[in-house]
C-alpha cells in the first residue's frame, strides 16, 4: 500500500471524536492494476486520497519501507461485528482495498508508519481508532471469512 | 466635549477592551485548536489505559510510546516477543506492532500469533504483520 488512504471520509464518529480528522486530499492517477479487477475498466483517470503518513518526502505513489498492508474489501452488512473505516490507495491490489477496518475487538492499522512520520490528519485519525476500538471489548464473534 | 480625566478613562477603557479582546481571540483559538481538527498536545490527556508492544529500545517503539504518552493518562510498553494474552490486563486498549515486514528466501516470514480467538481485549494490530495476524486469526481484515 502506498501512504494514503483513499476517497472522501465517510461520516463515522471515528473521524471527529475527539480529534475532528481534516483531510488535505489530493488527487492521484488510478493505478494500473485497479485496472485489472472487475469494475476497474469503468474508474476515472484520477482519484482523491489523502495522506495518512510521509515517509518519502516528495514521493506520491511509491510505496515505502516499512510496507503497509490492506485487505480485501467484504460486505460489512454480510460480517456482523466488522466495520470498514477506510480504503487505500495501493499499487497492487483492488480499488477500494481496506488500509483500517476492524473485526470485533481488533482494529487493523494498516499503514505502517510511526507517529512522527504522519501527517497531522493521520495522527488524529490514529488517536481517534485507538479510542474508537475501547468500545469494543470482546463483543461478538469473529465471522467466517 | 470630554474632559482630560474622560479622555484617560476612554484610553484606558479602549486598552483594557483590547486586552480582553486579545485574551478571547488566544482562549478561542486553544479550543479551536481541538475542535477544528490538528493533535493538540495541550489538550487534557484522553482517559484511557494503552499498553504497546513492540520491540523496545527501538527508535520505532520510542516514537510510539512518546506520542502516546502525550496523549493518554497510562501508558504502558512491552516486549512483543514475550507477549502473553494477561500483559493486557489493566489497560484499555493493546497496541501490536510487529514492525517490518520481513522476507526470508523470497517468502513473507509469518508472524508469531500471540493472542487466540478467545482474547477479548480491545487491540490495534499495526502494518503489514499486523494484517497477517489477522490473517491467522481468520478476520476479515487479513493481509490480501
Amino acid at each position: 500500500m502506498s501512504e494514503a488512504a483513499q476517497g472522501e471520509l465517510p461520516k463515522h464518529e471515528i473521524f471527529s471524536k475527539p480529534f475532528k480528522v481534516e483531510p488535505v486530499y489530493e488527487t492521484w492517477e488510478t493505478p494500473s492494476n485497479y485496472r485489472r479487477y472487475p469494475g476497474g475498466d469503468r474508474l476515472p483517470d484520477k482519484l482523491k486520497v489523502w495522506r495518512v503518513q510521509q515517509l518519502a518526502p516528495g514521493q506520491k505513489t511509491r510505496m515505502v519501507a516499512p510496507y503497509g498492508a490492506v485487505a480485501k474489501p467484504w460486505k460489512p452488512s454480510e460480517a456482523p461485528g466488522t466495520e470498514i473505516l477506510v480504503a487505500g490507495y495501493n499499487l497492487g491490489k483492488m480499488d477500494g482495498a481496506v488500509a483500517v477496518g476492524r473485526e470485533r475487538n481488533f482494529l487493523q492499522w494498516g499503514f505502517s508508519a510511526p507517529p512522527s512520520k504522519m501527517t497531522e490528519a493521520g495522527r488524529a485519525f490514529f488517536l481517534n481508532s485507538v479510542c474508537y476500538i475501547a468500545k469494543f471489548p470482546g463483543k461478538g464473534s469473529a465471522s467466517a471469512k | 466635549m470630554l474632559t482630560n480625566p474622560q479622555r484617560m478613562s476612554m484610553a484606558t477603557l479602549t486598552r483594557c477592551i483590547g486586552f480582553s479582546l486579545m485574551l478571547a481571540v488566544g482562549a478561542f483559538s486553544v479550543l479551536a485548536t481541538s475542535a477544528a481538527g490538528g493533535v493538540d498536545t495541550a489538550s487534557p490527556k484522553i482517559e484511557l489505559r494503552v499498553i504497546y508492544f513492540g520491540h523496545p529500545q527501538t527508535p520505532r517503539a520510542k516514537d510510539f510510546v512518546g506520542f502516546l504518552e502525550k496523549h493518554f493518562s497510562k501508558v504502558g510498553q512491552g516486549d512483543l516477543d514475550t507477549f502473553r494474552e494477561s500483559d493486557a490486563a489493566g489497560y484499555d486498549v493493546t497496541l501490536l506492532d510487529y514492525d517490518e515486514l520481513k522476507v526470508v528466501n523470497n517468502r513473507i516470514q509469518m508472524p508469531k500469533t500471540v493472542v487466540s480467538k478467545q482474547y477479548i481485549r480491545p487491540t490495534v494490530t499495526i502494518g503489514a504483520m499486523g494484517a497477517l495476524v489477522s490473517q491467522q486469526l481468520g478476520f476479515q481484515t487479513g493481509y490480501l
